[in-house]
């Protein structure tokens, strides 16, 4: 717990967001899942593979998710929020910017999903309060 | 003697019925609320009486939680079975040397290059001197400590974003730390003798306040003002004969506050932070080789587990050996499952729908780190900087990315560096490139640090992220302060006759004593249980 407060001092007083949390003019859904989401889920929302059949992938893809598709509500609380081996965003991307990617990937590679709205990951964000992660270090 | 508010109640007494109660763990705990010592609230494993013989447990995972489970365990008597999915043990505080072979999930093995005795702790690196769970195992298994240099006033800070004339330079410590203090404690002191603080302090604590003052910004004691320090550093240092040496000029008051520099500074650093810092010599994983000859034989290593049952009488683990594909089911009276939760929750277990939804209130943390070897110590050789950290508001996840510098092999030839240590989103972005464009972009900074030196000094590089890690899925976990109070108890009991251990069931998440004191604390509920019977 100690480990957290220095950053969170310096993340949360003087910034309100991380450095990078500021919609920059050319950045598209598109481009801001490259950057923020690929690493994991894969360009083409493919996830990563399991390594045998017995076994669930162990990121699963978003290509075809009904957890991405179904409740908007539900979806940016889980980007703000993080589960388990999904990171937690709430520091690091503005409601603008989780809305451009939500939208994004609710429409590519097959997915059918209406667009979220900055003002849901808004209104997830504020049931949070301050309840988010800190930044930790060590 | 204290009296403890009831006739006759010591302290001593309190701690002794305490212990009664609630165990060597209570009654550490206690004491450190008590302020006898701050450090972590355990010190030692809990004194476990009765036999374990004829009882089976099962640990999933050998990192620090599971080998110190099995450890403990199987000197009280039972039979342990130890499944751990890579190839060595530790989890991870892994230390990469030559030959150390690693890959990320989506990406090429990386072998790791650098010269005979060099090395990287990609995963833990410091034990804070209070960490006594951690420095109670280093001790035990005789894994040798040194310091490691976690402060140093020598070492650079740089600010790209700030103001003025002192952004975009490097800039010793030392020098934006007696400044800020000296300017700062010169207007509290002018203030103070001029009357302004009247009604904000006792009159008969002024004349204290001022010596303070004088004392901590190196005042001149005519003016209250601040004209620099020769503790700062010298422009010209004193020698021999006739070289008397020249004082250093401070920097304007205004120039250091625009620079932003003062930003790295606390009064104190940060509790963990503090010294005296240790690392193990040669490498974080030694304490991890600390546990190996005495639980080898209880150990399976490759063995992944893919599937956790139980019912009222005992847990079976379904398990493949990654390099052999032979596949095996492991049966036991009882499980400590020390695997990551980020792990966990994806994998086929029957604990109870509100057990898992308790997992799904943590998250884990990205993280990355990256050793860069040079082919010359120059920081040392030619900035006089031995260990310690080059700070830099460089975005890094939050802004203070660090260039720290080993603390090992001090006036030797080479030396691997920490060029990056990486969280949150830049470590999700930085991870989706290539092992080439990471490093260049690691050494892209460094270079504005250091410019001319540090890419034509580079040698070889390692990175790793441990989001993706396919046996971590993260770097520690975080909790919510919401998620602390409701999910976070559910899963410190056991479910069913499986027990969590891991730095995630701590609050020192994030730190190797978290992973140890969660094992101490779930190896004494599993006792109590399996002896009460
Ligand atoms: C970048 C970084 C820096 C850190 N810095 C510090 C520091 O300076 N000081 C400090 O004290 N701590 C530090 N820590 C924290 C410390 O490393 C951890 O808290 C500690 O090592 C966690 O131990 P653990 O046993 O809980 O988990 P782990 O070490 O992760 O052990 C879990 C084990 O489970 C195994 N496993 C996973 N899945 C399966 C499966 N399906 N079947 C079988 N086995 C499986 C894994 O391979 C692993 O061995 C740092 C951590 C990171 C990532
Ligand atoms: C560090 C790797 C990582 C990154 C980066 C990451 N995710 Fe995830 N994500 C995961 C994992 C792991 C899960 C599964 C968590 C679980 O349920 O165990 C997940 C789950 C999800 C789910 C639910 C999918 C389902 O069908 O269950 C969505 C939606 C999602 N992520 C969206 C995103 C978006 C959008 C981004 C970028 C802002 C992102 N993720 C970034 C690792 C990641």
């Amino acid at each position: 717990m100690t480990m957290t407060k220095i950053i969170a001092s310096l993340a949360l007083a003087s910034f309100a967001l991380s450095a990078s949390a500021v919609l920059a003019a050319d950045e598209t859904g598109e481009s801001l899942y490259a950057k923020k989401c690929a690493t994991c889920h894969g360009l083409t929302g493919q996830g990563q593979p399991a390594a045998r059949p017995t076994v669930q992938p162990p990121i699963p893809p978003l290509a075809g998710s009904g957890y991405l598709q179904d409740d908007p509500d539900r979806t940016a609380t889980l980007i703000l929020h993080g589960k388990a081996g999904m990171p937690a965003f709430h520091l690091f991307l503005s409601d603008e910017q989780i809305s451009k990617i939500l939208t994004y990937a609710r429409g590519a590679w097959g997915n059918q999903a209406s667009p979220i709205s900055p003002e849901v990951v808004a209104d997830a964000r504020k049931k949070l309060g301050d309840d988010g992660f800190k930044m930790p270090s060590n | 003697m204290e009296n403890w508010g009831v006739p006759g109640m010591t302290r001593r007494r309190f701690l002794e019925q305490l212990g009664r109660i609630g165990g060597t763990t209570a009654v550490l705990a206690a004491m450190n609320a008590f302020g006898i010592a701050t450090a972590s609230a355990a010190e030692r494993p809990p004194e476990l009486r009765g036999s374990g013989k004829g009882k089976k447990v099962l640990v999933l995972g050998a990192g620090h939680a599971g080998a110190t489970s099995a450890y403990e365990l199987s000197k009280l008597g039972y039979e342990v079975t130890i499944l751990e999915a890579r190839a060595f043990t530790g989890g991870r505080a892994q230390t990469a040397r030559k030959g150390f072979v690693a890959q990320e999930m989506g990406m090429d093995a990386e072998k790791c290059e650098f010269d005979e005795g060099l090395y990287i702790n990609i995963g833990p690196w410091r034990i804070p001197y209070h960490h006594r769970s951690t420095l109670y195992y280093a001790k035990h298994f005789k894994v040798p400590l040194e310091i490691m240099v976690n402060e140093n006033n020598a070492s650079f800070v740089y600010s790209h974003k700030g103001k003025g004339p002192l952004a975009g330079k490097r800039i010793r410590q030392a020098e934006i730390k007696a400044d800020i203090r000296g300017y700062s404690s010169e207007l509290v002191a002018k203030a103070a003798s001029t009357g302004k603080l009247e009604g904000l302090m006792q009159p008969e604590d002024k004349e204290v306040l001022l010596q303070y003052l004088i004392h901590e910004g190196y005042l001149s004691r005519k003016d209250l003002s601040y004209h620099g320090t020769d503790n700062r550093g010298w422009k010209i240092h004193p020698g021999a004969g006739l070289i008397g040496g020249e004082e250093s000029e401070p920097y304007t008051f205004s120039d250091v506050l625009d620079s932003g520099l003062w930003q790295f500074f606390n009064s104190v650093p940060e509790f963990d932070m503090q010294h005296t810092m240790f690392q193990p010599v040669g490498g974080m994983d030694q304490i991890a080789r600390g546990f190996e000859p005495h639980i080898k034989h209880m150990l399976k290593l490759n063995t992944e587990v893919e599937q956790i049952r139980q019912n009222d009488k005992g847990v079976t683990a379904s398990w493949v050996n990654t390099k052999t594909g032979e596949r095996g089911s492991t049966t036991a009276d009882y499980c400590i499952c020390a695997i990551p939760l980020s792990v966990l929750h994806r994998m086929d277990t029957d604990f109870p729908a509100e057990f898992v939804e308790a997992m799904e209130q943590v998250a884990y943390a990205p993280v990355g780190k990256s050793g860069l070897q040079m082919k010359r110590r120059f920081w040392e050789e030619d900035y006089g900087i031995y260990g310690g950290h080059i700070k830099t508001d460089f975005n890094c996840g939050y802004p203070q990315w660090i260039i720290s510098l080993p603390s090992t092999g001090w006036q030797s030839q080479k030396g691997v560096l920490l060029g990056a240590y990486v969280f949150g989103d830049v470590a999700v972005e930085t991870s989706a490139l290539s092992q080439k464009e990471r490093i260049d972009r690691f050494l892209e900074i460094g270079e504005t640090v250091f410019p001319g030196e540090y890419r034509s000094n580079f040698e070889t590089g390692f990175t790793w992220y441990w989001h993706k890690a396919r046996y971590n899925q993260g770097g520690w976990a975080e909790w919510s302060k919401s998620a602390r109070e409701t999910a976070y108890p559910k899963l410190l009991e056991p479910s069913g006759r499986i027990y969590l251990a891991g730095e995630h069931l701590s609050h020192m998440t994030g730190w190797q004593a978290g992973a140890f004191e969660s094992a101490w604390m779930q190896i004494e509920k599993l006792h109590n249980r399996a002896t009460a019977a």
